[in-house]
């Protein structure tokens, strides 16, 4: 068990590097001047330049520069942004928004979509079942910020249920429409892939040992169905989490939430590497420990699999 | 008295109720069907797929033909009819610029739609090769795309796409119609094809230690010509409805970005630009029909994609979906 | 074997069908001729430039379209290294209250801003009579002229003047809008008590006068500092610490420092502390982003090219007198004073300006109101400064800067419910709603950002004279009036010339100025007479 869990993360090395070095490279691609931009209108000075550049490393080639950022990265110091404040502030102040927005969707959409998946599963063809495969078409259908705005205009503006934007305040109640929107689509997938397993595992042959055995239907389908059906399901989830934060750059900007989606998008307009790279290493980081964390999570749900 | 499930009834029938005969005929001279020619037999007698289809097809009408459904430019646009209603010839009303939002719906459905197909033609292509290369040859070739899929798998696509649109973006802001959409589908491909190298990969290794692989190999056939011959073609079917439903995913994608203001230049007509310069009238909550037309368009097609992946899904994997 | 080659196959594949994409993308060069107008997508300028060049294709008859860039320091690079053929977009706000200061940096030969590197003789010539003018009417009559050569130019084509389309909460009285397009925070009064809540935003730089040079940052600035001189609301400018800013011959200048004037804590303001600042803010190596507006001073060159440690043109006469020595002789120098560039600092600054930057004493009518004053992303706290010997009367018990991040829909959503006090601008989704929404009190008149098209003066098509008459052209086929009122629902005012309304010595009536009316049969006329000069192709 612990070899693996070494083995596994010996291999996310590569991972980590391969994944700031394309972003790095892609950053740096970008032809537009950051020390354009922070002049505005105004000409930009030779020496004020120089002196912005080396202070940046901007003055050095891509490969060092890279190389620069790995070596404060690996003690998790992400450096200063062109504003001049630290990244790690910068991460610390929006990064646990962003965890509690996408952990909130993620709960969200797994409690409903496992509940309304299981009971579209147990009643196959009913008009549950088919209402709630419309509903999931549907929401994978439409492009997420229509679904952003318009769920912003009744619940928040017309009907006042909810406050229509968070600002500095991400309580829970606050969060709740952004974490709502956001988790929808993942909400249709979870519901599609618990119903498709749960009518796949009520077939099983070992469902109908257990039936025959005499088993009450309720203890059939929490202990033999259910499990079963998880598997895929927190497959999914797994991969989820890193896709909510990324996917959060859209509703973090509907709901003006001070996260960590913002403050990528706002650091890829103005080709602040420093910044960009930093959440995308965090983010990958959630992403390679979240699926080590579902590998292992398959142990305790399917007996059949054990880590040497 | 409740429906048995399964495991509950009693398998003592009259004899008279299974007629055998007609089950258990065999048509010995019949050729042999083929996968694909069982899964066509079940996706026509689907519902959702005809569905699907007939949606489908008058889609590939309004592509080919938007001229059939409405007599107005959808460039043309003055803003004297800022927001005005509908009106003879235009059915929707205008947007704020003044353009027939209608005529822009249906002429905008051939980026949208371009974007879906390209990208997802272009993924799967990369993502067949390397997966089958990986999954067939094993060892080195494998660690190799393994290796590479997860790193690009684990950078989050849509800040990954921001960043690559932006480049584009900044080589050259008038990219018009095709250079537009050209940029989007090398940026979603680029950053989307380890989810089908992967399904590909693991398909293969299935298929690769199947008996009829092996039949082959005893009676001589090369490995490039088993590749090619019996495994790649045995192991499409995941890909294939995967590619469906993510095509509907690649049109929403566009549609995001877009709105993000990195999608297609704004002089090309399409979906995505029309919804999200349609967003503040939304947050003012009026002239909502603005947004609404061109949004139902768009799901209304990426629900067809969906439902026709479902559907051959269904047929293709008859375990999964009816049995 | 066949593997390895395999993979290569595969890899030149992918570089084959990159490369296609990218020469795509690169637009083949075809023989057809456009407009296009190009703006940062990401700052709300996508409405217009499409309503614009929509009606240039409607009257023109030709390509006309916006294009977009992802953001603004993309669309500044293709300008500052001129890479950019097509027209853009342009918006200059007054570093101080000034039309000469519209004119002669965007027009001036070789001048900063003079992006689309226009050049006349004439122009420049009359920018220097106005520099040296001894007097305002004189300068008015000079500047008139001088606008008169660009209306014929149409170096750029001026749209229209954003308007202070803002709005206050219920909260508050006495709201009135400055020539800066901001509130005039210190006059406001709220009855019910506490802070006033002004909108504003996470300053992108340490709060050092030279090192601030955008618009969040420089509210704050502004309220915690007071110059030399000070301009009224209206944009005169008057002597603040400055007791007299004198010179015989317009390039030496005198500044004699009022007596007695202290930092907000107390350390006394005397000539060093504006001198130190000063060469601070120009020397290169310092990358201060405000160094720019040292330039009119002796030994700019030397200090930004980091040969000198200080400008050479300022010397301390005594502890509250200093002179500044410029290239040329300036008349109307001592108001660019006022600006935030020109503000003090206190000899305490120099200990660790790291510190300061977080937590600056200035000598302004508000001071920081502790030590955590600043919180990141969240506000500004400002109180009232005990120790500020100005002119300027503070009407309220303090002013909170609330930080919003992009957009300014959110803050519109607390100034309707009072949990924000002032903004200067509402958003584009409350423009058509909020001067009849009951929960705000609306402001609308013409401010002083001016917004224009600048087409580059070697622009395929617009040079020479077929540029002249394709300027015009398209000129009289934009009409203003209607993109006001239909795209910005009033927020906008269409312009009538190269500055603004509000600016001392605004004129209105230049002559020429018919070319910014709407007048589709003589552009259509203008765009055939120069067609025969050179074929515009369709």
């Amino acid at each position: 068990m612990w070899w693996y869990v070494a083995k596994r993360l010996l291999q996310t090395i590569p991972v980590l590097l391969g994944a700031t070095f394309i972003i790095y490279a892609l950053v740096f691609l970008r032809p537009g001047d950051p020390i354009v931009g922070l002049f505005g209108d105004k000409p930009v000075n030779a020496a004020t330049r120089a002196a912005i550049e080396a202070q940046y490393n901007l003055d050095q080639p891509f490969i060092v520069q890279w190389l620069l950022f790995l070596k404060d990265a690996i003690v998790f110091d992400f450096g200063q942004s062109y504003s001049g404040r630290s990244v790690n502030d910068l991460l610390a102040a929006t990064f646990p928004t962003t965890i509690k927005l996408a952990l909130m969707a993620l709960v969200l959409e797994l409690v409903l979509g496992v509940l309304a998946g299981t009971l579209a599963g147990l009643r196959k063809g009913k008009l549950f079942d088919s209402t709630m495969l419309v509903v999931s078409l549907v929401v994978i259908a439409v492009p997420i910020f229509v679904f952003g705005f318009v769920m912003q205009l009744f619940f928040g503006v017309k009907w006042d249920l909810v406050p229509p934007t968070v600002g500095a305040n991400d309580s829970f109640k606050n969060l709740l429409l952004p974490a709502t929107v956001l988790g929808l689509i993942s909400f249709a997938y979870v519901l599609r892939l618990t119903r498709s397993a749960v009518a796949e595992n009520l077939l099983a042959d070992h469902v109908r040992t257990a039936r025959a055995k005499g088993m009450s239907e309720g203890t059939v389908v929490r202990r033999h169905v259910l499990r079963n059906s998880l598997i895929p399901v927190i497959t999914y989830l797994g991969t989820d989490l890193g896709a909510l934060m990324a996917g959060a750059v859209v509703t973090e900007g509907i709901f003006n939430v001070n996260g960590v989606g913002g403050l990528a998008y706002d650091a890829i307009r103005t080709g602040e590497s420093p910044t960009v790279v930093s959440v995308v290493t965090v983010m990958v980081l959630v992403y390679v420990v979240t699926s080590l964390l579902v590998d292992l999570l398959y142990a305790v749900l399917d007996p059949r699999i054990r880590y040497a | 008295m409740r429906d048995l499930m399964p495991g509950q009834q009693r398998w003592v029938a009259a004899l008279a109720e299974t007629p055998l005969k007609a089950v258990d005929v065999l048509d010995t001279e019949a050729p042999p069907e083929s996968q694909w020619k069982e899964a066509w037999k079940r996706l026509r007698r689907n519902p959702l797929f005809w569905m699907s289809s007939v949606l489908l097809a008058l889609l590939a009408v309004v592509l080919a033909v938007p001229g059939l459904f409405t007599d107005a430019d959808p460039t043309f646009c003055q803003l004297s009819d800022s927001l005005a209603n509908g009106r003879a010839g235009h059915p929707f009303g205008f947007d704020k610029q003044g353009c027939d939002v209608w005529s822009r719906t249906l002429y905008g459905a051939r980026a949208s739609v371009l974007v879906g197909v390209l990208t997802t033609l272009l993924v799967a292509t990369i993502g067949i090769v390397t997966g089958a290369i990986a999954g067939f040859y094993g060892t080195f070739p494998d660690s190799i795309v393994s290796r590479l899929g997860d790193i690009f798998f684990a950078i989050p696509l849509l800040l990954a796409a921001i960043v690559t649109l932006s480049i584009f973006n900044n080589l050259n802001p008038d990219r018009g119609f095709w250079g537009g959409c050209l940029a989007i589908v090398f940026t979603l491909a680029l950053f989307a094809w380890p989810q089908i190298t992967r399904q590909m990969r693991a398909s293969v290794l299935q298929v690769k230690n199947l008996e009829f692989v092996d039949a082959a190999k005893a009676i001589g056939a090369s490995p490039r010509v088993n590749l090619l011959r019996h495994v790649v073609p045995n192991s499409l079917a995941p890909v294939i409805v995967t590619s469906m439903i993510s095509l509907g995913v690649f049109i929403t994608t566009e549609a995001t970005l877009s709105f993000l203001g990195l999608g297609l230049p704004s002089s090309v007509v399409s979906w995505g630009n029309d919804i999200s310069a349609a967003q503040n009238l939304v947050r003012s909550g009026q002239d909502l029909s603005v947004m609404f037309v061109p949004a139902s368009a768009l799901a209304i097609t990426v629900l067809a994609f969906i439902l026709l992946g479902d559907a051959v899904r269904d047929a293709l994997d008859p375990k999964a979906g009816k049995s | 074997m066949r593997l390895t080659r395999r993979v290569r196959h595969a890899g030149v594949a992918l570089l084959a069908s990159s490369a296609l994409v990218l020469s795509a993308c690169s637009g083949g060069g075809s023989d057809k001729d456009t407009f296009r107008i190009a703006y940062n997508g990401d700052g709300g300028h996508k409405e217009w430039a499409d309503a614009t060049a929509n009606q240039i294709k409607n009257t023109l008859g030709i390509d006309a379209s916006g294009q977009s860039y992802a953001t603004f320091d993309d669309l500044r690079t293709d300008i500052t290294e001129r890479t950019i053929e097509t027209s853009f977009r342009t918006g200059w706000q007054p570093d101080y209250p000034s039309i000469y200061n519209y004119l002669a940096p965007l027009y001036g030969t070789d001048a900063g801003s003079n992006d689309g590197d226009y050049s006349s003789e004439e122009f420049d010539d009359l920018m220097e009579q106005v520099s040296a003018a001894q007097d305002d009417a004189t300068a008015y009559a000079l500047q008139d002229q001088a606008q008169e050569v660009l209306l014929g130019d149409l170096p750029a084509i001026p749209l229209w003047y954003q308007n202070n389309s803002g709005a206050a909460s219920l909260n508050v009285e006495n709201v009135a809008f400055t020539w800066q397009n901001l509130p005039d925070f210190a006059s406001i009064t709220k009855p019910a008590g506490g802070p006033v809540l002004a909108y504003g935003g996470q300053p992108q730089n340490p709060l050092i006068p030279t090192a601030t040079n955008e618009n969040l940052g420089g509210r704050v600035i502004d309220n915690l500092w007071e110059g030399l001189v000070r301009y009224e609301t209206d944009g005169t400018a008057v002597n603040a610490a400055a007791e007299s800013i004198t010179s015989e011959d317009n390039v030496t200048w005198t500044v004699k420092i009022k007596p007695g004037l202290t930092f907000s804590d107390g350390q006394p303001i005397n000539a060093e502390s504006f001198v130190k600042a000063w060469n601070y803010g120009a020397v290169g190596s310092n990358a201060q982003l405000n160094s720019y507006f040292f330039y009119p001073i002796k030994g700019f060159d030397e200090a930004q090219a980091d040969e000198a440690e200080s400008l050479e043109g300022l010397t301390v006469v005594d502890d509250q007198t200093f002179t500044i020595e410029l290239n040329q002789p300036e008349a109307s120098f001592p108001d660019r004073l006022g600006y935030s560039a020109f503000f003090p600092l206190p000899a305490s600054a120099w200990d660790d300006l790291e510190a300061f930057g977080r937590n600056p004493i200035g000598n302004g009518p508000y001071k920081m109101a502790g030590p955590d004053a600043w919180q990141d992303d969240v506000e500004i706290a400002l109180v009232p400064n005990e120790n500020y010997q100005g002119d300027v009367q503070v009407a309220n018990e303090g002013l909170t800067f609330k930080f919003y991040a992009d957009s300014s829909d959110p803050a519109y959503t607390d100034l309707q419910a009072g949990n924000l006090d002032v903004m200067e601008q509402v958003p584009a989704s409350a423009l058509s709603t909020y001067e009849t929404d009951d929960k705000v009190q609306a402001f609308n008149s013409p401010g002083s950002v001016f917004q224009s098209i600048t087409i580059p003066m070697d622009a395929p098509h617009f040079e020479g004279e077929e540029g002249q008459l394709r300027r015009q052209a398209i000129s009289m086929a934009i009409n203003r009036e209607e993109i006001c009122d239909k795209i910005f629902n009033g927020s906008r005012t269409p312009a009538t010339e190269f500055s603004s309304p509000v600016m001392p010595g605004y004129n209105g009536e230049i002559p020429g100025n018919e070319v910014l009316e709407y007048n589709p049969e003589k552009a259509k006329e203008l765009w055939a007479e120069a067609d025969k000069i050179s074929k515009w192709e369709n």
